[in-house]
């Protein structure tokens, strides 16, 4: 028996050492840091509970949650209506597979644009000067139309646009292969029995994807809870904090102002919400099935 | 579903939504080719002009100069081919460790697999950059592939777990009958049954490592291998 436990470490070995030096250190290390006023001279000096105190002291604090709140609200509900929105169009409405594909295909194109390319695109795009795209075209319809910084001013739009953009097509294509997989009889039935297509929609269609749904709701609030790329790219959180989100700010604290224990803290406060929320789902998912059998 | 037995209200339906999908997509298709095509054109005309940084040096219309981009070009190759073919065979041998052998801790490994699949990764940069402190590998091509494989091998090892899980036991029984080993048994006989899966993951992991670009701008400080960013050149 001993042999066999060691074959499967032999298989596992380069997995194991991997994850545990670049994954599982990290994770403890960022706690233990959170604990300590690290900073760019790389010196232990254990402080307690200061960090977190800072965090609560930190006249900032307030607009930064704020603004990641409204954020994952606002892109989560906007991205899962059109979700929805595209999936029942391309496939329930849409029967043609040639014509459902040619449209996922497209909704794809920003996901795999490399997040570089695709920052610098809606930089030019909303560019200030007379030259950015939005303001020449405006101008084109309005001769006396000044042009506007459109980042400037609206920058929270704007991440909000750009962001909503991006994560379109994997809701859809989970929603589109759950709407793929509901038995064909259901539709016939109630079209026999003369439902409206809206009711079909409402009573057949949302009712039968709904884990789904729950599903998208969880993985892209834990999305757009950590993932900063393109706010970082697009305004890095400017102008005057009006974008920054909460993960964003560990990543300024600890790179940008060397406060690498005061980074740590505000990421262990997420990662906590994160676990939170994976836990809830766990939960969930695990009643679901407990509750279907 | 057959294009053919629609009926004329299916018909008519389909029509609308098409066209509803067309205003739809019209913006980001649009977005999407001006922007590109803006790369080809320089006063007024259709050139590759804009494009002969790749090869040597290019003056900008206000003067700045941009070096040739040769030397990122090959970062990025080895960068993205590190990775990529580094990433399928750890998380193949793990996957097929994971899947098909009995082991002591077997259970918790796979628990702990969906777990850190939807760890936020981000969140422990600031940590990464001390443990590649403390290896002396920080500022390195080589710590970069290493952390960008660690962050990526979870979602891939659970993926190819997947597709092993599909393969019959019988046929690595018989494998293994004929006198195989399992080490030869798998690299003979069971890497040709999930061909799909690793193409699956060769396909995922080279489109996140070509696109790469936050690991680089925390992890390497100083001189910097500039990024592969050829349109915002213009």
């Amino acid at each position: 028996m001993q042999g066999k436990h060691l074959q499967g470490y032999a298989f596992l070995s380069p997995f194991l050492v991997l994850i545990s030096i670049f994954y599982i250190a990290p994770a403890i290390l960022t706690i233990v840091m959170s604990f300590s006023n690290l900073d760019g001279s790389f010196l232990w000096e254990f402080v307690g509970f200061e960090n977190y105190g800072k965090i609560f002291k930190d006249p900032n604090t307030l607009l930064i949650l704020r603004n990641t709140i409204l954020y994952i609200f606002i892109s989560m509900f906007i991205i899962v209506v059109l979700d929805l929105f595209i999936a029942t169009l391309t496939t329930y409405f849409i029967k043609s597979d040639g014509w459902a594909s040619f449209f996922k295909s497209i909704i794809m194109i920003p996901m795999i644009t490399p997040s570089v390319v695709y920052s610098v695109l809606w930089i030019w795009y909303l560019d200030a000067s007379d030259a950015g795209f939005i303001n020449s075209v405006l101008r084109f319809f309005n001769k006396d139309f000044s042009s506007i910084n459109w980042i400037a001013q609206y920058p929270f739009q704007v991440i909000i646009l750009a962001q909503v953009v991006v994560s379109l097509a994997y809701g859809a294509i989970i929603f589109s292969s759950a709407i793929r997989s509901i038995p064909e009889n259901q539709f016939k039935a109630a079209h026999v029995d003369g439902a409206s297509e809206w009711e079909i929609v409402k009573t057949i269609i949302i009712p039968n994807i709904r884990p789904h749904i729950k599903f998208i709701i969880m993985w892209e609030t834990l999305g757009l809870m950590t993932n900063y790329l393109n706010i970082l790219l697009i305004t890095n959180g400017g102008p005057l904090n009006r974008t920054e989100v909460w993960a964003l700010s560990a990543y300024h604290k600890a790179f940008i102002d060397q406060q690498y224990g005061y980074g740590a803290a505000i990421s262990v406060l997420l990662i906590l919400v994160v676990f939170m929320i994976m836990l809830l789902w766990l939960f969930a998912s695990r009643t679901r099935k407990e509750s279907e059998e | 579903m057959a294009y053919q037995n629609l009926t004329h209200s299916e018909r008519k339906k389909q029509n609308i939504a098409i066209a509803v999908m067309f205003v739809f997509i019209m913006p980001i298709v649009f977005m999407f080719i001006i922007f590109f095509s803006l790369a080809f054109i320089k006063d007024g005309s259709l050139t590759l002009e804009n494009f002969s940084f790749v090869w040597g040096e290019m003056k900008l219309r206000d003067q700045t100069t941009i070096k040739s981009m040769l030397p990122a070009l090959k970062n990025s190759m080895i960068f993205t081919f590190g990775v990529t073919s580094s990433e399928v065979v750890i998380s193949m041998l793990a996957g097929y460790a994971l899947s098909r052998l009995r082991f002591f801790g077997r259970k918790t490994i796979q628990t702990s697999l969906l777990v850190l699949r939807m760890f936020p990764t981000l969140l422990l940069l600031i940590a990464v950059l001390y443990v590649l402190m403390a290896l002396h590998i920080v500022n390195t091509l080589k710590g970069v592939v290493l952390v960008a494989l660690a962050f990526r091998l979870p979602g891939s090892t659970f993926i190819i777990k997947n597709f092993f899980d599909a393969i019959p036991r019988d046929i690595e029984n018989s494998t293994l009958v004929d006198g195989c080993t399992r080490f030869s048994g798998f690299r003979q006989v069971i890497i040709y049954l999930v061909k799909p899966g690793i193409v699956s993951i060769a396909v995922f992991s080279f489109l996140s490592a070509w696109s790469n670009f936050i690991l680089f701008n925390t992890l390497l400080f100083g001189n910097k291998p500039r990024w592969w960013r050829p349109i915002s050149v213009h």
